[in-house]
């Protein structure tokens, strides 16, 4: 279960998130729709950690976010970046590969 | 209140500089946290030793190529006005040791490499590839900047050691063709007069200037704002500061090693 209470976030002068509440039971799907840059992104990355929202509590399974075992928190994750985020600077192998041969 | 505005405009601009200066000395204690603790990525460290130390090799060569030669005509010319010409192979060996070579050599790394480290590193943090190494439980501390702070560190003092024996042979090459120097007195004098700490301070100042071309590549890379203009921005931010702290540094460094 993903649970986010009261979740702001703000750029600068620029309110993104405005006291989100959402929670999302396991075994179920979930789509958020908006216009660009209504904080879609921003959302997604304070589930999984990569941006600390400035106020509100998000949890999965009832465990902060950033709190505890983060190797093993974001293992049970994928995430699809939206210009697909490949390292360019390695060969295609090495990208699908790319926990694997961290692990080693 | 109008009177005080520019007095508000320089409150907030030091507040701003000073808050850059925390954030890195703070980005600098991490990425030596960093170069400390495992996990080591041995590859990404090779890596960048490659591109820093061994790629850098020509340029730097040139650099204090033609600097021991313009030096040793410079000297030459200054000697000659209180018939102290014969100085030319001294004068040319500590000023390319203590000086020129690891100024030099960091400034021609800076412009080399920290463009190249902030434009790397920038690109990934606006093509979201940062974010996607914190998903795959890679901390880009560790991974990107780390390796390349350690190689910078200590290539840059091998490439001053290389450079300042490029410097004081384009100097003897000026000595012996130009000025009519006898070749083995010129080495002669040369290595006799050069004390070992001439050397090591010059090493020092090559490891302390490489840790801090890194460093700015890294940090101006990793705050890189958004587009092809953000990280055009972060790339010359990363030079031009890495060129000024050089300088900094190189007085800091000459005053805590020589001032007695």
């Amino acid at each position: 279960m993903i649970e986010l209470r009261g979740v702001t976030k703000a750029f600068g002068e620029t309110r993104v998130l405005r006291g989100v509440d959402l929670s999302v039971p396991r075994g179920t799907s979930m789509v958020v729709i908006g216009a660009s840059g209504t904080g879609k992104s921003v959302l997604l990355k304070c589930v999984l950690g990569l941006v600390a929202p400035d106020a509100g509590t998000i949890t999965v399974d009832g465990r902060d976010v950033r709190a505890g075992d983060r190797d093993a928190f974001l293992a049970r994750f994928g995430m699809l970046f939206q210009g697909a985020a490949l390292f360019d600077s390695l060969p295609v192998w090495q990208n699908v590969a790319f926990r694997l041969l961290r692990a080693r | 209140m109008r009177a005080l505005a520019p007095l508000g405009a320089l409150g907030r601009a030091v507040l701003r500089l000073l808050g850059e200066v925390g954030r890195v000395a703070l980005f600098a204690l991490a990425a030596v946290s960093h170069v400390l603790r495992p996990p080591f990525y041995a590859r990404e460290f090779a890596q960048a030793l490659v591109q820093i130390g061994w790629l850098s090799l020509p340029v730097v060569g040139l650099t204090a190529l033609f600097t021991g030669g313009a030096l040793a005509l410079q000297i030459y010319a200054g000697g000659a006005r209180f018939n102290a010409e014969a100085v030319v192979p001294q004068i040319v060996a500590i000023g390319i040791v203590r000086e020129l070579g690891p100024v030099l050599g960091g400034l021609m790394v800076a412009a080399r490499v920290a463009s190249s480290i902030a434009a790397e590193i920038g690109t990934m943090k606006v093509t979201e590839q940062i974010d996607a190494l914190v998903t795959l439980s890679t901390d880009p501390m560790k991974y990107l900047a780390a390796p390349r702070v350690l190689a910078a560190t200590l290539a840059v003092p091998v490439l001053v050691a290389v450079g300042d024996s490029v410097g004081v042979m384009g100097g003897w090459l000026v000595g012996v063709a130009r000025l009519d120097f006898n070749g083995a007195a010129y080495l002669e004098n040369t290595v006799n007069f050069l004390e070992t700490w001439d050397v090591a301070s010059g090493l020092v100042k090559g490891a302390a200037f490489g840790f801090i071309v890194a460093l700015m590549g890294c940090y101006h890379g990793m705050h890189s704002s958004r587009g092809a203009q953000g990280v055009g921005r972060a790339t010359k931010q990363a030079v031009v500061s890495a060129s000024v702290l050089i300088f900094a540094a190189n007085y800091i460094l000459t005053e805590v090693f020589f001032a007695a």
